[in-house]
């Protein structure tokens, strides 16, 4: 079913997905780079879902996508979707 | 059943060390040393006749009944002021003292009305019971003297009439209104025969009264009695039970009349309000009867479609098979669930293991996620676990107070009660927040300090305020050396002490002048036992979870933690978000805050439910929007929630919605959220529920029901209907066996039974082996995780800014008379009080723009425009604008944008840059919703089989 008459410009999945990890980035990098790195990391897994992992790693080797170097270093502790 | 009688003892019990031993008509009785001669007369069964005096109100003295004879003094004291002594020999009974009593008990009946078999109160009414253990036989004065038996009722109130006729003027509740509620409202006015009780110069509507019914409940003749009992009778039976409201959790007694409710009564032994109540539980329980209520289950193919009204089996069956083929059809992930921390722990316990065992996936969340989400995260940072340190009684004991992004006179406001007779008897104030809230300035309090920040800014605020304390040597070394990590504080000491946290940098950001944010840190340090309170001002920020770890940075640094009068202490918004979160209802973690993800914990579920569980996180709220906006997600199953209504950027909410196949509301009425359903199920009012609530103090409280679920279901009943037509078997014959089952499987709840909470009342847990009686004051030998962990916090500007388009920053909250949707308080008498969401706006902004109070005003940003009529107020400050959601056509959620907490994606509710300017007609957004209030919720007329 899609009735949808409310038509409202919204931030597509990939982008908002960027945004939330930048923001999560953001928060750690009060911390000293090592830790701020794994703890970026271990959040994302804590708390998002395998898809939303996927999705956002995915989102950042979109071609012209560029992730502050927190996040970009962030981003290989990040863990893929099992196979199950 | 009868009708539950609390004893009076006529005067508080006091609490001290000594206690001294009296004799009373030559029993001995020994009390604690400040204690009345009544109540330690009282306290032995010997009921000294009384009408002034009530035990939850200070002695007065003034109706000279309960005199008695002490050996050694002269006269006849009165036993309500007169303190018990060590030695004191009483006599509360000869012929004098009667002879005495009858004649004051004449002086009263002279001027009262003779219709007892007509009155209201007859068979309840202190002076009926008076006169009786007086043994008054006659009057001797007549009756046809000066007297006030034409004086004219007030009937203003929606719940209680005032008949100044039957009043014999003992002041409880003008003492009720200062002492016990702190408004001030009542006062006795005129002098001697003249002396008449009066809410000011008006009438009791029109006053400063806040209806929460201690004047009621104080009056002990029918001068002030609730209409419903004038209407329906006196009560005949009662159960106790607890109130569905805010997260004070307040105890009641529900008095009925078979199986009507007669009237709910605050319960003295309840406690988390020790017999106090508000307007809303007291009074506005109406809605659990009104005629809107929807008592059929209904289904539709689509949602232009009308309902069509089906059997439970049918309904069930049609979901459960809807649900299966979305799995399917789309994957496992594609459907779940929403709890509601309007429903008691087991029905939300039972909603979650569905998900998990039936559904299969960690796809459950709860309304939470949009208000204390980050307490959860940011105290389990901190402190090592997700609640608040201490119980409501502390702030007794509590030499300042921190109130921050909350408003408890409005919000919570049995417990601001409680917070203002503390300020009363002089413990300090700060207040942070946006608009001057009632706490700042109200009868006989006056915050010392309100830091009046601009929205936004808690990080930077509380920054600043823990700057001062490390740079100027406030810190409490010894606590910190021994209770948390060293290396963590010391990391955060030298991180908290750098000049971009000093108050002077950050008064750029805040608008707070540094000299008051110095000071209001010395004062916070500066005393013993210094408490934070705090509410949805500071967890619905981008920063939400930032600024909870703040307060315990704050907490910690200062050796607030782990005694009496001190703590960090979040203001729950609904009944039962401590125990929503509690039962599992995040999608990362099982009950007791376990993560998905540890083997350990998910084999112990395993085992008991003989299902493998997920072992990654579900998602949450707004990820469940996004997925299904994006075609991912299905089907959602939403538990007495009204997501539509209350989740931020209302576009983005139903477009999400209208993706799906399958939207399954469980509630009352037909909300905001069925208008996009295409199974509704009626749910049960908390009249009619077993279970238990667990209140802002982590105290499980019991619910009990007094009338049978008039959907013919219990709630819990349909969570395992649907998960055996999905072909899983859970197998609970009451909500008790639910409770065993989270106690095995919960060990912070491992010692709580519903025979334990009948026994002691309620219980705050942990309660478990190391703890069987609860545990009221969290972390006070160590803390739960060890040590406390001091976190690094800071301060980063949400991306919603003001500028030349929206020029103002709309932050929104709630009031007093309403209750977050209003789908409960707008189906009650409290309507009088807030007919609509208005627009509160500062005069300098209003006049620059042209707007005056009342005008309609076009609400307009980022994410779309309503409009609302203003309401010119100094409570603002220039710049920011605020507004309530208890309306629907309000629209206020069509205008807050998803930004949200980094850390738990909580809606920032509170910052939304707006502009406002006159116009003269709804917006777009709100004329359709006017058309799909009617279009979205045709019910077809029933047909006889399927109203069977």
């Amino acid at each position: 079913m899609n009735q949808d008459t409310h038509i409202f410009a919204h931030e597509d999945n990939g982008a908002k997905l960027i945004h939330m990890a930048q923001e999560i980035a953001d928060y750690f990098h009060a911390y000293p780079q090592e830790r701020a790195v794994e703890s970026i990391a271990s959040h994302i897994n804590h708390f998002w879902t395998p898809k939303m992992r996927e999705d956002f790693l995915a989102a950042a080797d979109a071609p012209g996508q560029t992730l502050t170097p927190l996040l970009q270093a962030a981003r290989g502790g990040i863990k893929r979707k099992k196979i199950k | 059943m009868s009708l539950i009688q609390e004893i009076d003892f006529g005067t508080p019990i006091r609490i001290a060390e000594r206690t001294v031993t009296l004799t009373i008509d030559g029993e001995q009785v020994s009390v604690p040393e400040g204690t009345s001669v009544m109540a330690a007369a009282m306290s032995r069964g010997v009921k000294i006749p009384k009408l002034c005096a009530s035990d939850n109100l200070e002695p007065f003295g003034s109706c000279r009944l309960c005199l008695v004879e002490i050996e050694g003094r002269r006269g006849t004291p009165a036993s309500c002021t007169t303190p018990a002594e060590n030695g004191m020999v009483v006599h509360t009974q000869n012929e004098r003292l009667a002879k005495l009593r009858r004649g004051v008990m004449e002086l009263y009946i002279s001027d009262h009305p003779l219709d007892c078999l007509t009155c209201s109160a007859n068979g309840n009414c202190e002076l009926q019971d008076a006169a009786g253990e007086v043994g008054l036989r006659e009057v001797r004065y007549g009756y046809k003297g000066e007297n006030h038996l034409d004086d004219v009722k007030d009937e203003s109130n929606p719940y209680f009439s005032y008949d100044p006729s039957k009043c014999i003027v003992c002041s409880r509740c003008v003492r009720a209104c200062e002492e016990v509620q702190g408004t001030f409202a009542l006062t006795i006015e005129g002098r001697g025969f003249d002396s008449r009780v009066k809410p000011g110069p008006t009438n009791f509507i029109e006053s400063e009264c806040v209806s929460c019914g201690a004047c009621v409940q104080a009056c002990p003749t029918a001068t002030l009695i609730e209409k419903s009992v004038i209407e329906r009778g006196q009560p005949e039976h009662s159960l106790v039970t607890t109130c569905a409201y805010c997260g004070v959790g307040c105890s009641f007694k529900a008095e009925m009349r078979g199986d009507e409710l007669v009237r709910m009564v605050p319960y003295k032994a309840g406690q988390a309000n020790e017999g106090h109540s508000c307007v809303k539980g007291r009074f506005a329980y109406g809605y659990a009867t009104h005629k809107d209520r929807m008592l059929k289950p209904m289904i539709r193919a689509r949602i232009t479609d009308p309902w069509r009204e089906v059997s439970w089996e049918e309904a069930i069956s049609h979901t459960a098979s809807e649900l299966k083929r979305l799995q399917a059809q789309y994957g496992r992930d594609s459907i779940g669930a929403i709890t509601s921390s309007r429903c008691t722990n087991e029905e939300v316990f039972v909603l979650q293991k569905l998900v998990r065992a039936a559904f299969g996936n960690n796809n459950v969340d709860t309304c939470a996620r949009v208000c204390h989400s980050p307490t959860g995260y940011g105290l389990k940072m901190t402190l090592g676990t997700s609640a608040g340190t201490q119980d409501f009684a502390s702030v007794d004991y509590a030499d300042v107070m921190l109130v921050i992004g909350a408003n408890p006179t409005d919000g919570h406001p049995v417990f601001g009660s409680r917070m203002k007779k503390r300020l009363r008897a002089g413990a300090k104030l700060i207040v942070a927040d946006p608009r001057s809230i009632d706490l700042v300035r109200t009868p006989h309090v006056q915050a010392d300090f309100h830091l009046q920040l601009k929205p936004g800014t808690n990080v930077a605020l509380v920054n600043s305020l823990a700057h001062v304390i490390v740079t100027e040597g406030l810190v409490n070394e010894a606590f910190v050396r021994e209770r948390c990590d060293l290396d963590e504080f010391e990391t955060w000491a030298r991180f908290i002490a750098l000049a971009q946290n000093s108050p002077e940098e950050m008064e750029q950001y805040t608008g707070v002048p540094a000299k008051d944010v110095r000071a209001a840190a010395r004062l916070y340090a500066s005393v013993k036992n210094a408490a934070i309170y705090y509410g949805l001002g500071v967890t619905e920020h981008s920063q939400g979870s930032t600024t909870v770890m703040a307060l315990a940075n704050l907490a910690m640094a200062t050796g607030n933690i782990g005694h009496v009068g001190a703590g960090v202490n979040p203001l729950r918004g609904q009944n039962n978000v401590q125990g929503s979160c509690d039962m599992g209802s995040f999608p990362h973690e099982l009950p007791g805050y376990r993560h998905v993800s540890d083997d350990a914990t998910r084999e112990t579920f395993q085992a008991l439910w003989g299902v493998e569980i997920d072992d990654e996180p579900g998602l949450r709220i707004p990820n469940m929007i996004d997925e299904a906006v994006a075609g991912n997600y299905k089907g959602l199953f939403v538990q007495g929630e009204d997501i539509a209504q209350s989740d931020p950027n209302t576009q983005h909410i139903t477009s999400g919605l209208l993706a799906m196949e399958c939207v399954i509301v469980q509630d009352l009425f037909l909300n905001e959220t069925a208008k996009y359903a295409h199974v509704f199920l009626p749910g049960c009012s908390f009249l009619e529920k077993d279970g238990t609530f667990t209140n802002a103090e982590r105290r499980i409280n019991r619910v009990r029901k007094v009338m049978a679920p008039l959907c013919g279901k219990d709630e819990w009943r349909v969570f395992i209907e649907l998960a055996h037509a999905m072909g899983y078997e859970m197998d609970y014959s009451h909500p008790s066996e639910i409770m065993d089952e989270i106690a095995a499987l919960t060990p912070t709840f491992a010692g709580v039974s519903y025979a334990k909470l009948d026994e002691m009342g309620s219980v705050q847990w942990p309660c478990n082996e190391a703890a069987p009686y609860g545990t009221p004051l969290m972390h006070v030998d160590r803390f739960v995780g060890g040590k406390g962990h001091f976190m690094l916090t800071e301060y980063v500007p949400t991306r919603e800014r003001s500028g030349p388009r929206f020029p103002l920053i709309l932050t929104t909250g709630r009031i007093l008379s309403q209750y977050n949707v209003g789908a409960q308080t707008r189906r009650t008498e409290n309507g009088f009080w807030h007919k609509e969401d208005v627009l509160e706006i500062h005069p300098f902004d209003a006049e620059q723009r042209g707007i005056v109070d009342g005008d309609l005003v076009s609400v307009v940003s980022r994410s779309g425009d309503t409009a609302l009529r203003a309401k010119i107020s100094d409570r603002m400050q220039p710049g920011v604008v605020y507004t309530t959601f208890h309306h629907p056509g309000s629209g206020a959620n069509v205008v807050t944008t998803d930004n949200s907490d980094w850390a738990t994606n909580c809606p920032e509710y509170k910052v939304t840059a707006v502009e406002a300017r006159r116009v003269n007609s709804l917006s777009t957004w709100q004329e359709r919703n006017a058309e799909e209030d009617v279009s979205l919720r045709r019910v077809l007329e029933a047909t006889p089989d399927a109203a069977e």
